[in-house]
């Protein structure tokens, strides 16, 4: 009788602390695990970033991440690329979002790299065997939607200048690949020109590409170059159309002046959140959602469309 | 199912003992009080937190708007100031409101983006800051432009728009939301439409809701009548279809406090309409968060349910085992006295009730006990003094032979034989009488069988020798009267009356370690040692009938009545060889008191 109520006793007694150990952490829980995230593009630190960046940003405040936007010195700079993912590493990065600067030459680094630390794609591909998140748009779709663009501006037997740029980039190739197999759907010719590295030169090249007067339809697919030949157009007061991607204020401004006559876009700001929100769940090791980065393209006339004015100019707080 | 429930718990109850009983009761009382009382406050206290909520956010709500209506109207004011003070006065073909637009800019420009003033055909009359309007741009075909002319009465606010007039120089493209009216410009003396275009800061607006404070994940967004968001805190992600808003249904809702289930969270939605502009400002706050104060409580409050559950446990242990252990302790005495315990120790424990019915049992059983011990007393009494009446009978046929003898020897001139039987036979009932005592000492008893010896021996012609032989320590004690002389007829009837040779009896008392023993030996006829036993056991009489008519039984159960089953006779035999009779008594001292 007494060891029945002590073990009673005792029983109780091991259900009231266990219940007070598991009901009263429950209650005073809420501490949340901020993550530092390392976020590589690859680009210069310009405005072209700007609205990935404040996707990024807000998802980051959303999902409490800790970012660090990191740009580079030289536009797709694959050495710069290695080194800034092995520094970030070595920094204690909780994981790696980045746009690759190269499909094929930054695979293997990446993909060893991946088994230290949790590494997101977002906006350019690398080519790899293994299962990478991946974060972009449909980059075919969108030169095509381009080309959709030239060839509704009336540009049926035109001669096309595509300055070409980062062609090992796997979202500018996909880009110029659906460009051309629209474009070649028409009775339009196409060229490509390589264009030197030096911004001058650039400017200097594209004048005279300009000066000629063969050339109906410029098309780049760098904001970068976007905005040189958009500069060097106005100076030369060409008549020559011009078509891009980007979607920098100096971009949105020339188009507004007409000196661009159209540019093809992705909703940056959701790539941004969408790439940052992919990160995190990388991190804590769920399922990444399918998710779909929509691209439209953008003339003077439907610019200020509801829908484009609020992927254009993002509101930010 | 239920009934076979019902059942156990009613057998249960029917054979659980009363510990038990009281200590599962009170605890299922106790824990369903404990519950209801518990369940009770909790429920209580989440509707009080919402109700809180609900009116603290109205109140915040209510300030929210008080701040943006302040800020609307300050905006009204600007453009009235505008209109009514600058642009109504004055012609415009000769005069400008440069100075009039420059001064309520300037004491405005925190909240405002620009004032600009413009023709009927959408030419710009006047702008301040002083400001170029790009070349592509029609303000005819913006909605704030086309609202004014139409309904020319009102005050327009727009939904927030990226402004799109001016050239700038750094490319900046702000956020506003435009206030546009329909004015009359006086030019040249005519009368003309226009529009004044006022665009306020659009982080006028969203300073007023930011800064809001509703708890953690609540938060304040503010639409038009049309449900078209204004100001969101997370305006751009529903803007790329990120997320979502409940705003569309919310906006055909009255102004009050509302739950609705939202992507499988409940939240609490509270709606406040801005005059004028019939704008909608709506705070969210998902339950989860208003509860989780309760939430806290609930812990707490489970743990103070289970630390109170598991004190009254303890105590309903300590309280019933208090009430109940007294209670089967007495039970259980009650159970030994059934089984015939006799030394029963009831402890006086518990509660006054229990001691006293303790109290009242041990009283009983005192008396059951003296009640019982006096009956056996009065049995023991009544049969002693049964036996001694027997004792007492004198066979007639031993005194009619006596006198009968004394007759002869008197006819026969015997005299001498004649005295020496009259003198035995007196002593003989002398001390038979012994003042009516029934203990008396060994010598007076062995005197006595003596007595009756001499008689005998001289009736039956000296057929056999007798001899008394006793130790000296032995004489003086304590000898229950009468007992001697009967195993000695016994003796003498059984064993020397059918003997062809002579007879010889030993009267033998001797002392040995406290005991007495007092032998009657004869050469006799003997019998099998299992008869001598059974003499003593066999029910019925046993004496002779030729005997004093008391028999050997008889001694034996007067002596186990004076002195205990330990004592009495034991009896030695064998065919052909004689008996021993052996008297076993206490060697107490004989005290001469009168009677016992």
């Amino acid at each position: 009788m007494v060891i029945r109520k002590r073990t009673i006793f005792i029983f109780l007694f091991i259900i009231l602390i266990s219940s007070s150990l598991i009901l009263l952490p429950k209650a005073s829980k809420g501490k949340v695990k901020v993550y530092k995230v390392s976020v590589i593009v690859r680009g210069k630190s310009s405005e072209v970033w700007r609205i990935v960046k404040n996707g990024m940003e807000q998802a980051a405040s959303d999902l409490n991440v800790n970012v660090s936007f990191i740009t580079l010195i030289e536009d797709n700079s694959v050495e710069e690329q290695k080194e800034l993912i092995k520094r970030e590493i070595m920094n204690g990065t909780d994981g790696i979002l980045i746009s690759p600067a190269d499909y094929s030459s930054l695979s293997k680094l990446i993909e060893d790299l991946r088994k230290e630390i949790p590494i997101v794609l977002f906006e350019s591909n690398i080519e790899t065997k293994e299962n990478f998140t991946y974060i972009s748009c449909d980059n075919y779709e969108l030169g095509r939607k381009l080309a959709n663009e030239v060839i509704k501006n009336g540009n049926t037997r035109s001669k096309i200048i595509i300055l070409r740029s980062g062609f090992n980039i796997s979202s500018e190739k996909e880009k110029y690949e659906g460009f051309i197999d629209e474009i070649s759907l028409s009775q339009n010719t196409y060229e490509f020109i390589d264009l030197p590295k030096d911004d001058a030169e650039i400017y200097k090249s594209i004048s005279e590409i300009l000066k000629n007067q063969d050339t109906k339809v410029l098309v780049a697919f760098e904001p970068n170059i976007l905005e040189i030949a958009g500069k060097a157009k106005k100076d030369y007061f060409s008549e020559a159309g011009l078509y891009g991607t980007g979607s920098t204020s100096l971009i949105i401004s020339l188009m507004e002046e007409k000196i661009i006559n159209a540019i093809a876009m992705q909703n940056e700001f959701n790539l941004g959140y969408l790439g940052m929100k992919a990160m995190v769940s990388e991190i804590e090791n769920e399922k990444i959602k399918e998710s779909k980065i929509t691209s439209t393209t953008i003339n003077i006339y439907n610019m200020y469309s509801e829908e484009n004015q609020r992927m254009l100019f993002p509101i930010i707080r | 199912m239920l009934k076979s429930i019902q059942e156990r718990i009613i057998n249960y109850y029917k054979k659980a003992s009363i510990h038990n009983i009281i200590s599962v009761s009170f605890t299922i009382v106790a824990v369903l009080g404990m519950i209801v009382v518990g369940g009770a406050l909790y429920l209580r206290f989440s509707n009080l937190t919402e109700e809180m909520v609900a009116k603290n956010n109205q109140a915040i709500l209510d300030q929210v708007n008080l701040n943006l209506d302040s800020y609307l109207r300050k905006m009204m004011k600007i453009s009235d100031t505008m209109y009514y003070r600058g642009i109504k006065k004055k012609d415009l073909s000769s005069e400008n409101i440069n100075k009039e637009m420059d001064i309520l800019y300037e004491a405005n420009k925190d909240f405002l983006i620009s004032i600009s003033l413009f023709s009927e055909h959408g030419d710009i009359i006047a702008s301040y800051p002083v400001q170029q309007l790009k070349e592509n741009i029609d303000p005819r075909e913006n909605e704030w432009f086309q609202d004014a002319l139409e309904k020319s009465e009102n005050l327009h606010f727009s939904t927030p728009h990226v402004q799109n007039l001016f050239y700038d120089p750094n490319y900046k493209y702000t956020w506003v939301v435009s206030l546009s009216r329909a004015v009359e410009i006086t030019e040249d003396g005519k009368a003309k439409r226009g529009v004044l275009l006022v665009d306020m800061s659009f982080s006028g607006i969203e300073e007023i809701c930011k800064n809001v404070d509703l708890g953690q994940n609540a938060y304040v967004y503010l639409m038009d009548g049309n449900g078209e968001i204004i100001y969101h805190p997370r305006q751009q992600l529903i803007y790329t279809n990120l997320i979502e808003e409940t705003n569309n249904k919310n906006s055909k809702l009255e102004d009050g406090n509302y739950l609705e289930n939202f992507q499988g969270n409940k939240r609490m939605i509270n709606i406040k309409t801005v005059g004028y502009t019939g704008w909608k400002i709506v705070s969210v706050s998902p339950i989860e968060d208003i509860l989780s104060g309760a939430s806290d409580f609930r812990a707490f409050a489970i743990f103070i349910m289970l630390f109170a559950i598991f004190t009254l446990i303890s105590i309903n242990m300590y309280v019933s085992s208090r009430i109940a252990n007294p209670i089967m302790e007495l039970e259980k005495a009650v159970k030994e006295f059934e089984n015939g315990v006799d030394n029963l120790n009831i402890s006086e424990t518990g509660s006054q009730e229990v001691q006293h019915l303790a109290k009242a049992i041990k009283l009983m059983i005192n008396q059951m006990n003296i009640l019982m011990d006096n009956i056996v007393k009065e049995q023991e009494e009544k049969r002693k003094s049964e036996l001694n009446a027997l004792q007492s009978q004198i066979n007639p046929h031993f005194l009619y032979n006596t006198l009968d003898s004394i007759v002869w020897m008197i006819e026969n001139e015997n005299y001498n034989g004649a005295i020496t039987m009259v003198t035995s036979l007196a002593r003989f009932f002398r001390i038979s009488i012994s003042k009516g005592r029934n203990i008396i000492t060994v010598k007076d008893e062995l005197e006595h069988a003596r007595n009756y010896l001499t008689i005998q021996s001289i009736r039956y012609k000296n057929k056999f020798d007798y001899e008394i032989e006793a130790q000296e320590e032995a004489l003086d004690l304590q000898c229950i009267k009468l007992i001697v002389q009967p195993l000695i007829e016994n003796a003498i009837y059984h064993g020397m009356e059918y003997m062809y040779g002579d007879g010889n009896i030993l009267v033998k008392a001797y002392v040995e370690e406290e005991n007495l023993y007092i032998d009657i030996i004869d050469n006799g006829l003997g019998m099998p040692q299992e008869v001598a036993e059974e003499l003593l056991v066999k029910k019925g009489k046993n004496s002779s009938r030729k005997g004093s008519g008391i028999g050997l039984k008889n001694v034996h159960e007067r002596i186990q009545l004076y002195f205990g089953k330990e004592y009495g006779l034991k009896i030695f035999s064998e065919p052909d060889e004689g008996t021993i009779i052996r008297i076993h008594m206490p060697a107490n001292k004989y005290i001469d008191n009168k009677g016992e």
